[in-house]
């Protein structure tokens, strides 16, 4: 089955639901309920002439993006030295279980208090929303490697260090990957309660939480979909990419239909 | 050709499992010359996995110890070359650089390593599959890329853990054959293990039976056949047929009741 194929098809489902949903909303004639044509001409409105849409997408991104490369260059590394490191993992996996229990919106009344209003909350929840679940995949990673493929790098004369860059980290880019797309999923949802509570002035969250005071719900129903969107996008060219790129390329995951 | 190259003396490895201690090998001797091509066989589950990993360093003996040119075995090193029974190679490496990786280990550029990767690809008939990535290769064809990537650094003893276990019976004598051809061409100190009657004999100068587990040494059968060695040839030898009939016997004691399985190819 073609891939384009699925495309169209997928298109297709989400024209039907559009369309559905604008004959519902006409049908029950509800004020609470808006049309898709009027979620539409609402998201112009913030489009032009003031681009009021386009800064809280803008700031959303780049918020998400400082917070999840801090968390992937964190959750990575500690992940690659628990993961070789058994005194370490027994010390820091119940710490890591009990962390990864806790919703993270549950920290950011915390965080207001600690840090404050603004960018370095938000992002901070950003952080602790990507990070265990990066961290504790690359530990499994590490641990599920093949030891014949350490051996077989040994035996040819390769040195421990050398051993971690050439062959632990290329060998467990399946669990490298689950952890990214995991991480930035918490991530995006992490960022969007965080921007609810702690924004001043931008942000998607900020954005459909502000528009309840003004009864203003086509645009939380935008924002809705912007998150979606985004989420879907961010995926598509951090993730999908680079996985395509290696454990696709590589043969590492078996591909289904 | 006499210089000896691996002494064993004593050995002994037990492994703690949750049902207590497994010994695996108990006071195993053996001496194995230059450029000899020994073939180990034994039940399965005796332990001829524990002494090819012993050998490559991979695992320490428990007791006794291992000379390699006179010196004890401290640790896995370039001077062998391992091919394992599922072939363990990068996925995420062209079949180049699968071979070229141990030369780039060694301190080669890059470009000298691929350089010198092209020989073992010409020598291992892997011409066309230099930039195919392992997974889309057949089993034979995989196992080609692991000789060639334990021979690219020239090693001077090549281990082999039943090797050709997992390919098919056709395949399997023909990269019998091709095994013998390199070995020719490139003299190496072998240690073939196999479960494979039919293949030691074929295979080897020397055919060491291993007992059940704990694995020590049952008999040892010299294997006085012409070489170079092909099928067609070998195969209707008498004395090919013979040897295999003296080897069968010496591991019928240890293995009555799997007969079959030690006469298949
Ligand atoms: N790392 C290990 N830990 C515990 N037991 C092991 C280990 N490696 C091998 N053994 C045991 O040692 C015995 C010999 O194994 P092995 O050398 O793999 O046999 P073979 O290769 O002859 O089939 C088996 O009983 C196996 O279960
Ligand atoms: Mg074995």
């Amino acid at each position: 089955m073609g891939y384009d194929n699925m495309n169209k098809k997928t298109i297709a489902l989400i024209m039907s639901v559009i369309v559905l949903w604008q004959l519902i909303a006409l049908l029950m004639n509800m004020k609470t309920l808006p049309s898709p044509v009027s979620v539409a001409g609402r998201t112009v409105e913030l489009i032009y002439p003031k681009p009021l849409l386009l800064l809280h997408v803008a700031e959303s991104t780049k918020r998400l993006i400082i917070g999840y490369l801090i968390a992937l260059v964190l959750g990575l590394s500690v992940g690659i030295i628990s993961g070789l490191e058994g005194n370490l993992k027994k010390i820091i996996n119940p710490l890591m279980g009990f962390m990864i229990s806790i919703p993270t919106i549950a920290w950011v009344p915390l965080l207001l208090i600690l840090v404050g209003l603004g960018d370095k909350t938000i992002i901070l929840a950003i952080f602790l929303g990507g990070f265990f679940p990066i961290a504790y995949n690359m530990q499994r990673g590490m641990e599920i490697v093949n030891l014949d493929l350490i051996r077989a790098a040994k035996i040819m004369g390769l040195k421990d260090i050398k051993c971690i860059l050439h062959v632990y980290i290329p060998a467990s880019m399946p669990s490298v990957i689950t952890g990214a797309r995991l991480g930035i999923g918490y991530s995006w949802r992490a960022l969007v309660g965080a921007e609810m509570l702690a924004a001043t002035e931008h942000g998607i969250g900020f954005m459909i939480y502000a528009s309840r005071a003004f009864q203003d719900v086509p645009a939380m129903f935008l924002g809705l979909i912007v998150i979606g969107v985004l989420s879907y996008v961010t995926d598509k060219i951090l993730i999908t990419s680079v996985e395509n790129k290696t454990i696709k390329k590589w043969g590492m995951v078996t591909q289904h239909g | 050709m006499d210089e000896l190259k691996i002494e064993i003396k004593n050995l002994t490895k037990s492994f703690m499992g949750g049902e207590g201690e497994v010994k695996a090998i108990e006071n195993l001797n053996l001496s194995i010359k230059e450029n000899e091509f020994t073939v180990l066989v034994g039940p399965s589950g005796c332990g001829k996995s524990t002494l090819l990993y012993m050998l490559a360093g991979f695992e320490k003996p428990t007791s006794g110890s291992i000379l390699l040119d006179n010196q004890i075995i401290k640790g896995p090193g370039p001077d062998r070359g391992f091919v394992f029974q599922d072939f363990v190679l990068y996925p995420w490496k062209t079949v180049v650089r699968n071979i070229s990786f141990g030369l780039e280990i060694q301190g080669f550029s890059q470009k000298e390593a691929i350089e010198k990767a092209k020989q073992k690809i010409n020598l291992l008939g892997l011409q066309g599959f230099e930039n195919a990535y392992p997974h889309t290769l057949s089993g034979g064809m995989k196992q080609r890329v692991g000789i060639a990537r334990a021979l690219a650094y020239n090693p001077k003893v090549l281990l082999m853990d039943e090797p050709f276990g997992s390919l098919d019976a056709q395949t399997r004598k023909l990269m019998q054959e091709e095994l013998l051809r390199i070995w020719n061409k490139e003299k190496k100190t072998v240690v073939f293990v196999t479960h494979s009657v039919i293949e030691a004999v074929f295979l080897a100068d020397r055919v060491v039976v291993l007992t059940d587990r704990p694995s020590r040494v049952k008999g040892i059968i010299d294997i006085h056949l012409d070489r170079p060695r092909d099928y067609e040839h070998t195969y209707t030898d008498e004395r090919y047929i013979e040897l295999r009939e003296k080897v069968l016997n010496i591991l019928k004691d240890e293995v009555i009741h799997h007969k079959q399985h030690y006469e298949s190819v």
